[in-house]
């Protein structure tokens, strides 16, 4: 697939990455210890600010790792640093090296996601939480539980004459009277449906999903041309914990899923704004 | 960390201005941990405050510590064969002594992804002293069989480039062991005493060659099996102290990421692989690269504290010894936190190299009447002969991918993120269970028993039919009820090969005579492509607990 963008996209992210980066480093660094003076600026780069914020912030970076006092030199030598840095990010520009550089690339895209949740609404109210835990009920319930046995009968008439034995009495009286029967080495307890596909696979957990209490079900070929028989002795279904005993925990996810939902919001605008022009052609293999 | 680590200077973080919230986080972390406070000695554990850390200088100090809080922990030793910082000719003697209550630790980790702590070899070791200098002095021993130690491997090394450079063979010989000689001097740190030399000189010097996924610079004194046949005499010849212990697998892939052995994919997200993105930074790590010159350096190990860095250890080496890590397996009556927590106790805990094998092993005439069944990890009164069960089912075979409902709780980006889009995927089909090999330790009765003689590796092998559903078969051993000696068995259960990452380690070429002649190892930096995953064959396992059998008096 083919992408184009006007060179004045790139232009705009590179500005923005720049911005993400300052954003990301005070996020980083935590508030400075003193009142900065945005209203100044410490240089120009090419007619590009570089503020005396942006310097304090450098210069606070070289304190937290000093044990002695900044001094006039490392503040010029934070300055050099930024100047440096700019230039980079305007020959990068220059040279195309966010439209091609792999490396250059997946650095800006995760300073630019930074920079997305830091738009991003906090802490949700009251209500707002619980309607959307009313609405994603599944994510917090417990798995239900299954209770089966499974045997694995080598040939089809055995198969058979197992279904006719199961017909005329049971599960565990077929598996007694036909020695050349095998149970799996399922726990005769009730365990979650991923842990039951440890034991018998996840063919078998889909067929037991099928199934009532007490059923029993097959035969189901296998590849080694074998078969499965399946008996649900029990399923307990899943339970939802009350709201109020896990507000933590659906806050948390809560806002998990407001994070994601600002990258994508916030790709999404981008896109909006963007020219993109895509190649009408077949996608490569 | 508190003492010795420093955050990224700012010369550093602006070079990489780019993932310069990394850097500040990282600085902030280490800043946060070294403000912390540390305890007052002479304050009790259960009266310090939460506001300082507390230390514990030795096993036994650790556990006192723990027992004045009033917590039953489980400690469990990990990396015991890692030859990364831990000298060689390291043992459990120190260990078992009874102040040190080897009674008390229940599981140790007998694989993880650092490698394969499990089996001991016997080669001749070198020894060193410690002047009062602080000097060491030692003799580098030949090699032992297929082993050849690192310091003999340096002394190659200057033996070669002395040749080379027009000197006469009985020259070379003074510098190969002078080489040897202040390799010795500085113990793990000795390949800084060889200027120039490249990760690739030194070969497959010091590894184990013919252990399954074995661990880097591999200390066989502190294997899990030297663990089982060594005791500890210090205080009663009758009663010697002894480890007890159940297996555990774990991770240990530095990545917060437990289990990620399912798949032999990715290797650097998966193994705890890593390193410089190019030449510039591997320099600005490393230091720039000396010139090899016929003649080793000699280093005082004061001079060598007085520039601590990570040159100090085998770094890029050692990055092809990275595995994606094992598992814990346990029988457990049922899946609460504190059942879960008993089976541990009891040591009812199989390890595995990774895949989900299912293990069961059983002493089926214990009791007073030989009729009861005990699981493993289980210790053992008896006198007659032991009659055994195991029963072993192979892993799933993996399915690319993810299962399909994975994505209705998670986005699709954010399973990228945790596991680049693999994970746990299985099929119907089970890998091949191959063998059983049974292990039986007979712990030494006396200190000056040879343990390699007390391990019989294999006692027993099971050759296995390719069953889909596993492989299980009954031995006896007649021979414990006509000896004397206590007795302990494990059971391995071997599955079908399959491609595994670093399973080659450092991919010899070999000569003729079988003698590694290069090395192309699987470098966590830029020297390896970052697609490469360094597969090879390799036969992944599970290994039961043991169980103890102990004699009675009649």
């Amino acid at each position: 697939m083919a992408r184009t963008a006007e060179k004045n996209t790139w232009n705009v992210a590179g500005v923005g990455a720049a911005v993400a980066l300052a954003v990301a480093v005070w996020q980083g660094l935590g508030a400075p210890t003193y009142q900065a003076n945005t209203s100044m600026i410490a240089a120009q780069v090419n007619d590009v600010d570089i503020t005396m914020a942006e310097l304090e912030l450098a210069i606070e970076a070289i304190r937290r790792d000093k044990h002695g006092a900044v001094t006039h030199e490392d503040r010029k030598r934070a300055l050099d640093t930024l100047i440096k840095e700019e230039l980079l990010v305007q020959r990068a520009v220059e040279l195309g090296l966010f439209e091609t550089d792999r490396g250059v690339r997946k650095a800006s895209v995760d300073a630019m996601l930074q920079f997305a949740l830091t738009r991003m609404e906090q802490s949700p109210s009251e209500d707002q939480l619980r309607a959307w835990f009313e609405d994603h009920a599944g994510l917090f319930a417990k798995a239900g539980r299954l209770r089966a046995s499974v045997a694995r009968v080598p040939t089809d008439e055995d198969a058979a004459q197992f279904a006719q034995i199961i017909t005329a009495s049971d599960f565990p009286t077929a598996v007694r009277q036909m020695p050349t029967v095998t149970l799996l080495p399922v726990p005769d307890i009730a365990i979650p449906p991923a842990k039951m596909r440890d034991y018998i696979g996840p063919e078998m957990v889909s067929r037991l999903a099928t199934l009532q209490d007490g059923d029993i079900a097959g035969p189901f070929p296998q590849t080694d041309g074998t078969f499965l028989f399946a008996w649900l002795k029990q399923r307990t279904t899943a339970q939802r914990p009350e709201f109020d005993a896990i507000r933590d925990t659906v806050e948390a996810e809560w806002l998990r899923s407001v994070r994601e939902k600002a990258v994508d919001d916030y790709i999404a605008m981008l896109w909006r704004q963007a020219d993109i022009d895509l190649n009408a052609g077949p996608l490569p293999q | 960390m508190r003492e010795n680590q420093v955050g990224f200077p700012p010369e550093i973080i602006f070079a990489d201005a780019l993932k310069l919230n990394r850097y500040a986080g990282f600085n902030a972390f280490v800043e946060e941990v070294s403000a912390v406070e540390m305890c007052d000695e002479n304050t009790p554990s259960s009266k310090l405050p939460e506001s300082c850390t507390e230390v514990a200088a030795t096993p036994a100090e650790l556990i006192d510590k723990l027992d004045d809080q009033g917590l039953d922990p489980i400690i469990i030793p990990h990396g015991t064969t890692w030859g990364f910082y831990t000298p060689s000719g390291t043992t459990w003697k120190k260990a078992l002594q009874s102040v040190m209550k080897p009674e008390r630790f229940k599981l140790i980790e007998i694989f993880s992804g650092h490698g394969n702590a499990e089996t001991y070899r016997k080669v001749n070791l070198s020894e060193r002293k410690r002047l009062a200098n602080g000097d060491f002095i030692g003799r580098c021993v030949p090699p032992t069989g297929n082993y050849m130690p690192s310091c003999w491997r340096a002394g190659e090394i200057i033996r070669e480039r002395c040749l080379l450079s027009g000197q006469d063979a009985e020259e070379c010989e003074l510098r190969a062991v002078e080489g040897r000689d202040n390799f010795i001097g500085v113990g793990n740190a000795g390949h800084l005493t060889i200027p120039g030399v490249e990760t690739e000189d030194w070969l497959d010097s010091s590894q184990c060659k013919d252990c399954f996924l074995p661990t880097f610079n591999m200390r066989f004194g502190t294997s899990v099996q030297a663990s089982l046949a060594t005791q500890g005499f210090d205080d009663d010849s009758e009663k010697p102290n002894r480890f007890v212990w159940g297996f555990v697998g774990s991770s240990d892939n530095h990545r917060a990421r437990p289990g990620t052995g399912y798949k032999a994919y990715q290797r650097l997200l998966n193994t705890e692989s890593s390193g410089s993105v190019n030449q510039t930074w591997r320099e600005r790590i490393f230091g720039e690269t000396q010139q090899p010159i016929a003649k080793s350096t000699k280093i005082s190990p004061n001079e060598l504290l007085k520039n601590v860095n990570v040159n100090m250890l085998e770094v890029e080496r050692n990055s092809s010894f990275f595995t994606t890590g094992g598992l814990a397996g346990v029988h457990a009556k049922g899946r609460s936190r504190d059942e879960i927590w008993d089976a541990m106790q009891r040591r009812e805990t199989f390890a595995t190299s990774g895949p989900r094998i299912l293990l069961w092993f059983d002493l089926v005439n214990g009791g007073p009447e030989g009729k009861s069944e005990e699981p493993m990890g289980a210790e053992v009164t008896m006198a007659g002969t032991p009659e055994f069960r195991v029963n072993a089912v192979g892993s799933f075979v993996q399915a690319p991918g993810m299962p399909d409902f994975y994505e209705k709780g998670i986005s699709k980006q954010r399973l990228q993120k945790i596991c680049g889009g693999e994970s746990y995927n299985p099929t119907n089909e089970r890998y091949k269970i191959d063998r059983i090999e049974i292990v039986r330790i007979r712990p030494q009765t006396s200190p000056v028993q040879d343990i390699s003689r007390r391990i019989d590796d294999p006692f027993l092998v099971k050759k296995c039919d390719g069953n889909a559903d596993g492989c299980q078969f009954d031995f006896s051993d007649p021979e414990y009820a006509d000896g004397k000696t206590d007795a302990i068995y494990y059971a391995r259960a071997i599955q079908e090969a399959t491609p595994t990452i670093n399973a080659d380690n450092l991919r010899c070429e070999y000569n003729a005579e079988g003698i590694c002649v290069k090395v192309n190892p699987c470098f966590g930096d830029y020297r390896t492509d970052p697609e490469d995953n360094c597969l090879a064959p390799a036969e992944h396992r599970a290994w039961s607990s043991p169980i103890y059998l102990r004699r009675t008096d009649g």
